[in-house]
């Protein structure tokens, strides 16, 4: 009775040649597992902290003021933890229009210069993460009172990940991309 | 309480072109804004010293949290807080906040204007901002889906608290069941029923609709809304002595006047509510604030340690 | 500063054009210009991650997540069978099952995000796999999904009414109407499109496998009942309710015998995976937002709007057309907080009403949900579907008639707006 992963209909532009493509370094795949595994353990906590939150009004013994701000903050780490992810495996949501003006050669120029556009703009988003770190030294959060320097950790690891994968695909652009497929994601 | 070693600062006698962001959380149909940032807005830039003052009421400019953190960093040069917001980086600020700490809004300012000083100078030493002074919001009090009079009111009815530790325990102190409910959705939450009450200013209340819910308000004014006028240090580093002068005077002298304004617009309301046919106004003394004030010293004489309980107590002995 | 802005735009545009990742692409000029206008470093960042906290944008992982499973655990399967059987003689009939599914499912979530994310992801690929092309089921997803965030429960609704200091409850009974509308006007798209497609195939009705569909659609169908009945009830709110679907997905899969840790692991990365997408440049929307705020756009728009006439009903178009711009490169609730602190006054001095003006906006925004270059609905549905965003927008650009057609009945006839707010006495 499971549902069949349902094939959608691949993009004839992707290079289909060669199956068994490999979109980024070995060390960056798993680093990208890494990646992916906080991210689901940032989703999990979503669920059960907004679980919480509604049996606790019916438990109040289990009335705990941190939940709301816990799931607030992982869905936080969620979105910056994945931002290297996506950019490595080409699952970032991107207008396409480009390629059907640019082919070949011209396609490969503009694949490199919009890799180097994210590494530039990943790095000044690092670059904020370090000042925002050294700004709130003290500051704590409301209700957990976890220190703000370090959850913007989080996009400090993820805008540094994005910046390194940024890089491999300036020296990457002249290979096909791989159509990313988020239910197929590792 | 400014640091003025600053190199850059002018020196006396020129006026630089100064665009002030000041940011709210309140819209432009209360008092704090016509009766507060608009006077200011006036006030100063009649004076004609190159300030210039850009309004972002209505939390144009973010949460109050948020806000404060930007008016540390310099991004908003003076915001409206109240006390909760900024315990996040002065925690101590939320004792302030505790409920019945000061009995009513006279207390309040008598406290402020003997031992504000003190008080606002160490909160400029661990956040880079300034306290001028502080305005009027109205006194909290509950709304409710039944009348609240005494404590044991309270634990049968799910009242939604802001979710910040000083409103909770102000919640565990007064006796209340307290829910926590994001303000986005506390309209539609209160609407069907998965809480039965709030409490707010009564003006507040009203501008948020609540009231179109909630057909029982009980005056409990069980903790002084406040909202301090907090100014970024980076922003008067920047200013002339006369303009900071312009400034501060501008704040404190709309201290009195905000406050006759709130005064006004939670009587009308008040009147509103009075009149209507199907609601309740539990008045001042209809309620057992005895009751109440013995409960929520009792809880917080244990739950505050140290320099809060000492500040907590030393605000209790001024309560006359 | 104002041509400042414009170059900050023409930057954005440049980078989407050259396929940066459209979070980014907003992110970096945003940041620059910052930088410029000086505030601190970090601000950009900050109030990136500051626009991410906030508990009604839980619903959006938690309903993709919903879909997803749904999809996983053999949930949706169940649901097609059922109305495939019930409507398979219709020609069409997995058209306007998705337009049934949209108006049944907008009555729980209060987000086209969390719609089309999760709805999408089972309807587009079935209807792809029954023979319609895939530009008209994604086009037809995309707009069905707007009619969540109009019917009630609405987040942008809320946001409005908190905005303008409306009853939340008479917006909310002001929208079921159009909410309605719209999904009648899309019908109406489905029966002259199908007109003209006598392939598409139809199934005779089949007594036995409809009764059979239909006790195997029971787990499913109890949902809406479940989360609309736990919301109206007051046993939790409209975003609490996404965790609580989530919860009765994985009752159903343990009811099917679908499900199995590998499954559940898939479907959390499938899910990681498409928040992060999205969430990301709704985290960089706020950033934009704030800056057209700090530089009060907005309100020289405003002061533009009153200088050009003083009929309410110039004022109305006018403000629609600005709208539909503003919706194409602004995120909804941005525009909602910015605008209408500025446009309201003005409206009401003109004698219009803020609880309709409030209806109309709201569809208005949510039509720009689709439209490029800044439309969550098309990148999430171009996300889901693994297809380009232009191939999606191709998709959808037919059905902006119709519902641009809806906008202009609901701005031209007030009354379908405020007639059972009257009647309910708000
Ligand atoms: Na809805
Ligand atoms: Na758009």
């Amino acid at each position: 009775m499971t549902a069949d992963p349902v094939p959608v209909a691949s993009d004839p532009a992707a290079g289909s040649l060669e199956p068994a493509r490999r979109p980024e370094p070995a060390v960056l795949r798993v680093w990208a597992s890494a990646e992916l595994a906080i991210a689901c353990a940032a989703l999990v906590v979503i669920f059960v902290s907004v679980l919480w939150q509604v049996v606790s009004r019916f438990v109040p013994a289990l009335n705990w003021p941190g939940v709301s701000e816990l799931a607030g903050y992982s869905l936080i780490a969620l979105t910056f933890i994945m931002v290297g992810y996506l950019i490595g495996n080409n699952g970032h949501i991107t207008i396409q229009i480009i390629d059907y003006v640019a082919k070949g050669r011209a396609l490969v120029v503009v694949k490199a210069v919009s890799a180097a556009c994210t590494a530039v703009i990943c790095a000044l988003l690092v670059w904020e993460a370090f000042e925002l770190i050294q700004a709130y030294p003290s500051r704590r959060t409301a209700a957990l009172g976890i220190p703000i320097s370090i959850l913007y950790a989080f996009p400090l690891v993820g805008f540094a990940s994005g910046a390194v994968r940024a890089v491999v695909r300036v020296f990457y652009a002249n290979r096909d991309d791989v159509t990313f497929d988020a239910a197929e994601a590792r | 309480a400014c640091t003025t070693q600053n190199n850059t600062a002018p020196s006396a006698g020129e006026n630089p072109q100064l665009t002030i962001k000041i940011g709210s959380s309140q819209p432009e149909s209360q008092p704090n804004f016509y009766c507060g940032m608009k006077l200011l807005k006036e006030r100063v830039e009649g004076q004609n010293l190159n300030l210039t003052l850009d309004l972002f009421p209505n939390s144009q400019l973010g949460p109050d949290a948020e806000r404060f953190a930007g008016v540390q960093a310099g991004d908003i040069d003076i915001d409206l807080q109240g006390g909760s917001a900024m315990s996040t980086a002065f925690p101590k600020i939320g004792v302030l906040d505790a409920a019945y700490a000061f009995n009513d809004i006279d207390h309040f300012f008598k406290w402020v204007d003997s031992n504000g000083k003190d008080f606002f100078t160490e909160f400029n030493g661990a956040t880079d901002t300034t306290i001028v002074d502080a305005w009027y919001f109205g006194m909290r009090t509950f709304t409710a889906t039944a009348p609240i009079r005494k404590p044991e009111d309270l634990a049968s009815l799910k009242i939604r608290f802001p979710n910040t530790p000083q409103f909770l325990a102000n919640a565990k102190a007064l006796g209340a069941n307290a829910v926590s409910i994001a303000l986005e959705e506390l309209y539609l939450a209160l609407q069907q029923g998965v809480a039965q009450g709030q409490e707010n200013p009564v003006v507040a209340t009203h501008a948020q609709k609540f009231d179109e819910i909630l057909k029982v308000a009980s005056l409990t004014n069980h903790q002084v809304g406040t909202h301090y006028v907090v100014v970024s240090d980076k922003t008067l580093d920047k200013m002339s002595q006369p303009q900071k002068d312009a400034l501060f005077t501008a704040i404190h002298d709309i201290r009195a006047e905000n406050r006759t304004c709130v005064d006004d617009e939670t009587e009308k309301v008040l009147d509103g509510w009075r009149g209507e046919s199907g609601r309740t106004v539990v008045e001042i003394d209809q309620v057992d604030r005895a009751a109440f004030i013995a409960k929520a010293e009792a809880h917080f004489t244990s739950y505050y340690k140290g320099a809060d309980l000492e500040l907590y107590k030393s605000i209790r002995a001024t309560a006359g | 500063m104002i041509l400042e802005l414009w170059m900050v735009g023409v930057v954005i545009a440049f980078l989407l054009l050259i396929r940066v990742p459209v979070g980014l692409a907003f992110l970096g000029p945003s940041l620059w210009w910052a930088l410029a206008d000086g505030t601190s470093s970090g601000f950009a960042l900050k109030t990136t991650f500051d626009g991410l906290n906030s508990f009604p944008l839980l619903a959006v992982p938690l309903f993709i997540l919903v879909g997803v499973m749904a999809n996983r655990l053999g949930i949706a399967d169940r649901l097609y069978e059922f109305c495939l059987a019930a409507l398979g003689r219709v020609r069409g009939n997995l058209a306007y099952v998705n337009v049934g599914s949209a108006v049944g499912f907008s009555w729980m979530s209060g987000s086209a995000l969390a719609d089309v994310a999760g709805l999408g992801k089972m309807q587009i690929p079935q209807m792809v796999k029954a023979g319609y092309p895939f530009s008209f089921a994604a086009g037809l997803t995309a707009s069905s999904s707007l009619i969540s965030p109009v019917m009630p429960p609405s987040i942008p609704a809320v946001i409005y009414a908190a905005t303008a200091t409306v009853s939340t409850g008479a917006l909310f009974a002001a929208s079921v109407v159009p909410a309605f509308i719209m999904a009648a006007g899309l019908c109406a798209y489905i029966f002259f499109w199908t007109a003209r497609r006598r392939d598409l195939g139809t199934v005779p009705f089949d007594r036995r496998r409809f009764v059979r569909a239909a006790v195997g659609a029971i787990g499913p169908g109890l949902t809406p009942v479940i989360l609309l009945g736990g919301i109206l009830s007051g046993l939790f709110t409209p975003t609490e309710a996404a965790s609580v679907a989530v919860l009765f997905m994985l009752v159903l899969g343990v009811l099917y015998r679908t499900v199995k840790v590998r499954v559940l692991l898939q479907s959390l990365r499938e899910t990681a995976v498409i928040t992060g997408g999205i969430a990301l440049i709704l985290g960089a929307a706020a950033l934009l937002g704030l800056i057209l705020t700090r530089a009060h756009v907005s309100r020289d728009v405003a002061e533009f709007l009153t200088s050009v006439s003083d009929s309410p009903v110039v004022f109305m178009i006018l403000v629609n057309l600005i709208l539909l711009v503003l919706g194409a490169l602004i995120d909804a609730t941005a525009i909602i907080l910015v605008t209408v602190p500025v446009l309201l006054p003005i409206a009401t001095d003109l004698g219009v009403d803020p609880i309709y003006f409030g209806v109309v906006m709201i569809i208005n925004l949510m039509i720009g949900l689709l439209t490029p270059p800044v439309g969550s609905v098309l990148y999430i549905t171009s996300s889901v579907t693994g297809r380009p965003v232009d191939q999606v927008f191709r998709g959808v650009a037919p059905f902006l008639v119709p519902l641009v057609a809806v906008l202009v009945l609901i701005t031209a006839f007030p009354d379908l707006a405020l007639w059972l707010p009257g009647v309910l006495g708000f």
